[in-house]
This record gives C-alpha cells, sequence and structure tokens, in this order.
C-alpha cells in the first residue's frame, strides 16, 4: 500500500524504519574505512579506576574493553543510540582475542593488585555468535583462577539456564550487566529499538539470581526522542522496578557518540543531553527506594547500589549545565556513587537550577514530545531570542 | 470526547485571522489567545482553553474550554478533549516512520513525520478544531520546515485553530501569526521570568526597575496582552504586514523565517488578495521585497503584462509619485505637459513594485502602496528594476525608451535617451530635456494619437488582463459617464463600472452572459436548484478555482448553467473549510 503523503514534495513513499536510519552511519565510508583501520590483536581499550567490590570495599578495577566483531542486535537491527559500531571489526578471530586478552593483562601486569576486572565487547561476551565459547572460557576461568570478580556485559537472550549452567561451572561467582536502559516496553520497543521487553529481563534475572550470579542493570538517562521531563520522572520509575532485583544499578546519562542518530540530532539542535540537575534530582528521588530508612551505601537498608556516572559531564556532548557549576555538580554525582549519601549535594547551587526548573516544569505540561530543551550556556537573553 | 468549536472569521489578512469563538453572533472569545498551562494565571479574555498532559508514553493530551464555545446551545465550558499524542521522531529524521500515530478527532496533533506518513490525515470526513503542531520547538531549528509545515496545515484545514506550543512570545506573535498560528502559550515568557528577563515585543531583555518593571509573571502576561491587541488590530486594520516587518528585527532568525515563508507562499496560488486590505500597503522595510504581492506583481509584469495597444512604439520611464495614483500628482501633471503630444507608454520606476504601467496605476496594490522617499536606490531595488525592464523590452516592440527614471537603468538594442542627464526630475532644466526628448520621438517615428476614450478602455483591458483571465468581455464595450466613474456598456446595457476606490470593475447582471461566453472570470460550481441567495458558504459549495483571491470576481454555476456573479471574501485556500461566508453574491439571473 502506497502511503500518501500530506501535500509534501517528492515522490509519496513509505517511511523508513528507525533502524534503518539508526544503521546508516555505520555503513558509511569513513565508518568502515575507521573499522578496518583497528589491528584486530590490540583491544580497544585498556585501564584501571578506583571502584567497590561487591561487598562495598574499595579497590582498583581492570577495565578491558576488547576489540570484537561487536553486538548480534546491531548486525540485524541496533539500539537507536549505540556507537559501538566504531569500535569493532568483523572478522575479529579467536586467536586475535587471546592475543587482545593476553595484551591486556600484560599492560596491567596480570592484574596485580586489581580486585576486579570489566571485560567488555561491544556486546555480549557469552553469546557464542560474537564471542567463540573458546575465548569466553579463557575470560571465565581465568579470572577465577587469578581470584578477581569478574564483570561483563550481556543481553537478555544469551542468559539462559543452560548457558549459565555452563559459565559457572567455570566461573562460579561473577556478575552480568545487563544494558536494559528502560525498564518499559513502550520505551523499549520505540524510544530505544532495543530487541527485547522487560519479560525478557525478567527472565534473565530470575535465572541469575537462580545461579547466584550478581546482576547490575544499565539504565539510560534521556533515550532518544525523549523530553528531559520524561527522562527524568520515568527512570525513578524504572529504578524502583530493578532495584530489587539488581545489585546495582548504573544509570547512563546519554552522551554524544560520534556518527550516532543522537549525533545527527544534536547537530541538528533537536536533541541535547541531560542537564546535571536533573542527575542530581533522579539521585534525590531514587535515595529513598535503594535507602528506604535514609541510610548510606553499606548500610542495612540498602536495597541496591546506585551508580551515576556522567561520561563526558560538564561537556556539550555530556550531561551539562551552564557551564559554571558543572564540575562542582559531576563531582558530587561522582562522589554519591560512591557513599550513597545525600549530603555530597549539600550546599552545591546555581542561578541556572532556575532555569532547568523551569524547561522540566514545561515539559510536563506542553504537548512537545521531544521537549523544548534550549542551549544551557551563553547570554541568557541571546538563547531566549526567538528562532 | 468530541465537539466543534462555534467560529466566525471576524477578519482576516494573508493567512493572519482574528476568530471570533462561540456563538457567532456574539463570541465570547477571540484569536490569536493564549492556551493555559499548569501554573498559568491568565484572565479568561486571553485565554479560551486549558491544557494538561498526562505522564505516560505516549502522552495523552487533554484541551479543556474555559468558556461556553460549543453549539448550538453553547450552555457549558465545552468542548473539550484528551488525544494521544503518539510517537514523535524529530523533523530531521523525515525518512523514518515512528508508527505509534496519535489520535484522531476535535484536538488533533500533528508533527512533521506525520504529515509525511500519515494518510489517516487525508481522510475527508476528519474535521479538527484545534491543530496542535507538537514538534514545533524543533521545527523552528530547520530552515523553512515551520513554514512550510503550516502552509501544508492552512490550506488542508483552513477551518482549524493552530497551536504550536513553546516557541510563541510577544516578540514573534505578529510573525506566527501572519503565518496562520491562533494560539499561543506563555513558556517561552516563562522561561524568561525564571533568568530573570522581560519577555516583550523586542524579545528578551534586563527590565529596567527605576522605570517601574520587573521579570515577573504579571510583567509577562502585560507584554502578551499588549502584543495580542495590536496583533488583533493589525489584523483587522490590514496592516498586519508592517506589525511583522517590526517583529522580526528583534532575532536574525525572524528575519530569515519571514523571507522564506514569503518565498514559499509565492509558489502557491489562491493565497493573496486583489483588494485593499488596509489603508495603504506599508512597505516600510526592506523585507516587503520578499512579499507575495510583490512577487505577484514582478512575475505579472515580466511574463504577462503586454502595453496596450498602440502604445508600444515609446516607453516613458518615469519617477514615481508620493500621491497615488500617479495621474492626481502635481509632479507627473508636470510631465504630461513637458510630454503632451507623445502617445506614450508610460511607466513608473519605483519600489517595492518595480514597474507600474500608467494603465495599472489605479488597481491594488499600485495605488496604495507607501514608501519612505530618500531619493536613493538599495542595489537589489536598482537589481530587480532592470530585470523588469529588460523583460518589457522583450515583451513589446518599443523603438525608443524615454528614461526621466534617474534610476540609472541599462537600456540595450532600443533607442535611448536619458532626459534627466542628472538634472532632478521636475527642475526646469529636468522639464526641458524630457520635452525635447518626446519631440525628438515624435519627429523621428509616427507614434499613433489615439482618443482618451480609446485609451481609457485600453487601460481597462489592461485592469481585466491582470485581474480577471482575460479582457474579451471589453471588445464591443463604449464607455459612458463622467471620469472617474466610468459605465462600461454594450449594446446599450450597462455591464460594469470603474470603481476607484477598489481599483476594479463593478459588475452588472448585464455582464453574466457575457462573462460566461468569454471566458473571463474564474468560476464555482454550487449543488442544488434552489435559486440562489445570501453569502457563498462551505456547505453550498461543489466545486471552485483553487486560484481565486479576494476581492475577485467569480461566475457562479448550478447544473452547468452560470446563475450569478460573487466577490470573494476570502482566498482560495480557506474555501476548503472555513465556516463562514466565503464570498458576497453579487448578481444573480
Amino acid at each position: 500500500m502506497t502511503v500518501r503523503k500530506l501535500a509534501m514534495t517528492g515522490e509519496i513513499q513509505k517511511g523508513a524504519k528507525i533502524h534503518d536510519l539508526v544503521k546508516a552511519p555505520a555503513n558509511t565510508p569513513w565508518a568502515i574505512e575507521k573499522q578496518q583501520s583497528w589491528d584486530g590483536n590490540l583491544p580497544a581499550t585498556v585501564y584501571y579506576t578506583p571502584e567497590m567490590t561487591s561487598d562495598g570495599k574499595p579497590c582498583t578495577a581492570a577495565t578491558v574493553i576488547l576489540r570484537t566483531k561487536g553486538c548480534h542486535w546491531w548486525w540485524s537491527s541496533g539500539c537507536t543510540f549505540c556507537g559501538y559500531f566504531n569500535d569493532t571489526r568483523d572478522d575479529v578471530t579467536n586467536e586475535n582475542l587471546h592475543a587482545q586478552w593476553e595484551h591486556a593483562k600484560k599492560k596491567l601486569n596480570n592484574f596485580e593488585g586489581m580486585d576486579m576486572v570489566k571485560v567488555y565487547t561491544s556486546g555480549s561476551l557469552l553469546e557464542d555468535r560474537e564471542i567463540p565459547v573458546e575465548f569466553q572460557q579463557t575470560v571465565l576461568s581465568e579470572c577465577h583462577e587469578l581470584g578477581k570478580e569478574l564483570i561483563v556485559e550481556s543481553r537478555c537472550e544469551q542468559l539462559t539456564e543452560e548457558k549459565l549452567q555452563w559459565a559457572t561451572s567455570i566461573n562460579p561467582k561473577f556478575t552480568v550487566a545487563i544494558g536494559l536502559e528502560a525498564y518499559d516496553d513502550e520505551v523499549l520497543k520505540f524510544h530505544v529499538n532495543k530487541g527485547f521487553t522487560t519479560k525478557s529481563f525478567d527472565r534473565a534475572v530470575k535465572n541469575l539470581q537462580k545461579f547466584d550470579i550478581r546482576v547490575k542493570t544499565y539504565l539510560m538517562f534521556k533515550p532518544p526522542f525523549m523530553s528531559e521531563a520524561d527522562a527524568l520522572d520515568h527512570i525513578v520509575e524504572w529504578i524502583s522496578a530493578v532495584a530489587e532485583s539488581s545489585d546495582e544499578i548504573s544509570v547512563n546519562p546519554m552522551n554524544i557518540q560520534r556518527g550516532t542518530i543522537i549525533d545527527r540530532l544534536h547537530n541538528d539542535r533537536q536533541y541535547r543531553p541531560p542537564w546535571l540537575w536533573s542527575l542530581v534530582e533522579m539521585i534525590h528521588k531514587a535515595h529513598d527506594i535503594i535507602h528506604p530508612d535514609g541510610g548510606t551505601n553499606g548500610d542495612e537498608d540498602q536495597v541496591s547500589r546506585l551508580i551515576v556516572h556522567p561520561t563526558a559531564g560538564g561537556k556539550i556532548r555530556g550531561s551539562h549545565n551552564c557551564g559554571s557549576c558543572d564540575s562542582e555538580v559531576v563531582a558530587a554525582i561522582e562522589r554519591y556513587a560512591v557513599s550513597g549519601d545525600l549530603l555530597e549535594f549539600e550546599g552545591i547551587d546555581c542561578s541556572c537550577k532556575q532555569t532547568w526548573r523551569e524547561e522540566i516544569s514545561l515539559e510536563r505540561c506542553l504537548p512537545t514530545p521531544l521537549g523544548i530543551s534550549l542551549p544551557r550556556r551563553g547570554d541568557r537573553a541571546k538563547v531566549l531570542r526567538s528562532a | 470526547m468530541t465537539g466543534t468549536i462555534g467560529k466566525v472569521v471576524i477578519a482576516r489578512q494573508r493567512f493572519a485571522r482574528v476568530w471570533g469563538l462561540g456563538d457567532r453572533k456574539s463570541p465570547v472569545a477571540m484569536t490569536p489567545a493564549l492556551v493555559t498551562l499548569e501554573g498559568d494565571e491568565i484572565p479568561i479574555e486571553l485565554s479560551p482553553f486549558t491544557s494538561s498532559l498526562s505522564s505516560q508514553i505516549p502522552a495523552s493530551l487533554s484541551l479543556r474550554s474555559n468558556l461556553p464555545l460549543s453549539p448550538p446551545n453553547f450552555s457549558e465550558n465545552a468542548p473539550n478533549w484528551d488525544v494521544s499524542l503518539g510517537h514523535v521522531l524529530p523533523p530531521s529524521m523525515e525518512e523514518a516512520d515512528a508508527g505509534e500515530k496519535a489520535g484522531l478527532g476535535g484536538l488533533l496533533p500533528i508533527s512533521w513525520q506525520r504529515m509525511n506518513f500519515d494518510s489517516d490525515l487525508m481522510d475527508p470526513e476528519i474535521d479538527p478544531q484545534i491543530i496542535v503542531l507538537t514538534d514545533a520547538p524543533q521545527l523552528v531549528n530547520l530552515p523553512g520546515k515551520l513554514g512550510e509545515a503550516l502552509l501544508t496545515i492552512k490550506k488542508k484545514f483552513p477551518q482549524s485553530l493552530i497551536w504550536t506550543p513553546g516557541i510563541a512570545g510577544p516578540d514573534n506573535l505578529p510573525l506566527l501569526a501572519w503565518m496562520g498560528v491562533d494560539l499561543f502559550d506563555l513558556s517561552r515568557s516563562r522561561m524568561a521570568c525564571a533568568s530573570n528577563l522581560l519577555l516583550d515585543d523586542t524579545g528578551p531583555r534586563n527590565p529596567n526597575p527605576e522605570l517601574g518593571e520587573d521579570s515577573s509573571m504579571n510583567s509577562q502576561l502585560e507584554a502578551w496582552r499588549v502584543s495580542i491587541s495590536k496583533v488583533r488590530s493589525g489584523i483587522k486594520n490590514g496592516n498586519l504586514r508592517s506589525l511583522v516587518d517590526a517583529c522580526v528585527l528583534s532575532s536574525a532568525k525572524l528575519v530569515e523565517r519571514l523571507r522564506r515563508f514569503d518565498n514559499l507562499c509565492s509558489q502557491h496560488n489562491g493565497i493573496l488578495s486583489m483588494i485593499p486590505s488596509g489603508n495603504s500597503f506599508d512597505s516600510y522595510s526592506h523585507n516587503i521585497l520578499s512579499d507575495p504581492l510583490v512577487k505577484d506583481w514582478e512575475d505579472f509584469i515580466s511574463k504577462s503584462y503586454r502595453a496596450p495597444e498602440n502604445m508600444n512604439k515609446c516607453l516613458l520611464l518615469l519617477p514615481c509619485s508620493a500621491r497615488k495614483p500617479y495621474s492626481l500628482s502635481k509632479t507627473h501633471q508636470k510631465f504630461r505637459d513637458a510630454t503632451r503630444g507623445l502617445n506614450a507608454h508610460e511607466v513608473m520606476v519605483t519600489s517595492p513594485l518595480g514597474l507600474v504601467p500608467r494603465d495599472l496605476e489605479e488597481v491594488w496594490p499600485a495605488a496604495h502602496y507607501d514608501i519612505p522617499v530618500t531619493g536613493e536606490w538599495s542595489l537589489d531595488e536598482v537589481a530587480k528594476t532592470q530585470e523588469l525592464l529588460n523583460s518589457l523590452i522583450k515583451n513589446n516592440s518599443y523603438e525608443y525608451i524615454i528614461d526621466h527614471s534617474g534610476m540609472g537603468l541599462e537600456v540595450k538594442d532600443v533607442h535611448y535617451i536619458d532626459s534627466r542627464l542628472g538634472k532632478s526630475a521636475t527642475s526646469r532644466e529636468g522639464l526641458d530635456q524630457l520635452s525635447a526628448a518626446a519631440k525628438q520621438v515624435m519627429s523621428n517615428i509616427n507614434v499613433p494619437k489615439i482618443s482618451p476614450t480609446k485609451r481609457k478602455i485600453d487601460m481597462y483591458k489592461s485592469v481585466a488582463r491582470k485581474n480577471m483571465l482575460n479582457d474579451d468581455w471589453l471588445d464591443d464595450v463604449i464607455l459612458k459617464g463622467k471620469p472617474p466613474r466610468h459605465k462600461l456598456e454594450v449594446n446599450g446595457k450597462q455591464i460594469a463600472q470603474w470603481n476607484l476606490e477598489r481599483g476594479g470593475f463593478s459588475l452588472a447582471k448585464a455582464s453574466i452572459p457575457i462573462m460566461e461566453q468569454s471566458n473571463s472570470l474564474r468560476s464555482i460550481d454550487i449543488i442544488g436548484n434552489e435559486k440562489l441567495k445570501g453569502d457563498i458558504h462551505i456547505n453550498i459549495l461543489n466545486d471552485f478555482d483553487k486560484e481565486i483571491k479576494a476581492g475577485e470576481y467569480f461566475l457562479i454555476y448550478q447544473n452547468q448553467s452560470a446563475v450569478g456573479l460573487g466577490r470573494a471574501i476570502a482566498p482560495a485556500w480557506e474555501w476548503a473549510g472555513t465556516p463562514g461566508a466565503l464570498a458576497k453574491l453579487h448578481q444573480k439571473l
């Protein structure tokens, strides 16, 4: 059936699906050239950061981001915000992956002095189509043998009883981080194009719990095509929905990665990363869920651990405020992820907070599903001039 | 919940309208008006509607009437609507379809994406009362898109009120109204208030407390009240364009939007008027050069215009005069004296219209424009006039051109005489030079003399070619009566009279068969067999010419026979749905 077009120019055509647009940048010459430029024997990144162990002890964590074939969901469709295609190479072999692993261990002295190792693959470590089983086994077994807390990432569909039984037979205690993004099927479908539902997530979590595997849930703050107010109001509901079943909840505020659809919208001034004030507000609202008795991290009342790490915080392509208060607010958010203490935000204020508050208030009553978000920096009189 | 709003157009100019809402006989509210959002305190006379939003995804919009607006009883505050906004993709992703449609009904949410892919919008049964352009804040960031969206909506749903949430302020209200937006909100004013700024008709600025100003919402609302009042008056008085030209200067983006919208409108028919919409066509701003009315004039002069018969040997270019029609001015009296005996084709060089032939000097907008006279021309004005002159020369067979305009125009391949030579147009030397040039032409070529009556008929024919489909209906006409209100007769029967105030003809009943035979007028077709009476409105329309301008005469057909003459109140874009009178019945058989 031909879709009739309302007096617009050009031929009447059926609309493309969102994922066609999402994937388009990956097929551009610059993206293909970039993929081919990677050395398959070298990991994408290896670094270490301060962290907390599962029992709340401060530690150092190694992060190994491997150069892989990427995510099988991307091969067939893809999440709207995903920029991982920038880091993948579609001919990576088992030998390549082992070479990368050896390189990482060598670089970090066999993870000496580090209690935790995070192994990220721009996809799912336990997905056989993406990662050869032999390499999965290497990571699981070596981390277990080295006595390191292992964290891997996965989509839901891989987390079957069968797979987890196999994995725990090699490494009985590790953490699986699931990129859920939103506990809302409507958002998963339209805003994120996630390719699974909350039901899949619930099933995966049940399986993980059955094998006593720790659950880390990623939620996304302000996915594409969503206003700031919707993002703020709904993420608190999602945190509440997953808190009981997640050992950790990591909220990822959207940042703009090159070549993604979000990058395109950002360039067209149709998407702006979250306000840092929204993250602070989210933390205040979610704190009662995480600590029902008003405690802090490590206290008896802790239901889960809430981590918020604003990637590129304070920059235009990350969560940001007016420019003058950003570093202070980012630091407080980072501190909260460790302490779980709302006192981290005590005394932090700025004149831009009033602007943020009004913007949120307006987005809650204006019929503008994509929001109204205006630039936050520079002379306000100029910013507020009619566009 | 569905329902209709009782509404009537109180005044109109181009796409802007003052709607009376409620009982048409005594409306209780008018547009442009505000929609109250949660947290707003707006007096009811400024805000006939209140809006609220649900928190689910996708959200649902509720719009409640604050006054009894719903016919037939107007007994309670109604209508009220609830509608899903659906999923909306940003307009820059126009290739994609979100899939989840917004709702349909009296309250109709529309986005750029929906306009591209939702075939439900083409359903002839839908009758939206209020249309909400839900991605307006994103559309304003894409050049030309807001105008394109609005023009498309206006032409498809001329009966609907339009709200562009999140983008309006007292600073851009005239432009948005000009583009056809009826409903607005305080969101930008609230953002200004949050930044301690006052958003008034000049844009956001720091208030001056020493003069009692502040940035409170009361002050913001007062700025809205003033701006709404000015816009309503502007539409009623026909001078909204002047307000628009002034308001856009508060932001480069607004100037850009106005010019893009002007260009877009120039590509569409059935938008303009051929009657004076106010006392004058105010042309005080450079932006007026892009007005579709000016473009329409230029288009006619460059492509269709031909000099009257027997007047195409010598072109006389003259400066314009402040007084209109030019012939009534003292300066043109002097030019006439200086060129007595020369039957030249007189064409005035002017701005913003470029060139105005004498034979069209009494029609809209040539007889009504008003421009500041500095004696200096901008490069744009010179370029446009030169372009029109080149077309005029190409489309006619002039042998001589006397240029008394002083604009420094260039002419090739035709004998050219500059009669100014740096002198003032009305100075003794200038007039002597003009007189000498006329004599030189008369001695070199044979310019046939024609009687004043013939000249007048030629003028009427020229007007007919400009404002009607052709001048064939004037072939056998003779003039009776005294100028300027000549009666035009055929076979002893008056078929028309010249109306100087309107710059056009008043057609008599006897003209109907002649017009039908000569096919000189656009036409409409009405339904039924009942004898025609009263105004023309949508309920009796079967079909209509999509190029009808406001003020234009047309033939009325019923059962394939011409049964009368009407004159349009509204231009054709409104005829697809606007309630109330679209045209007046002027003559019927």
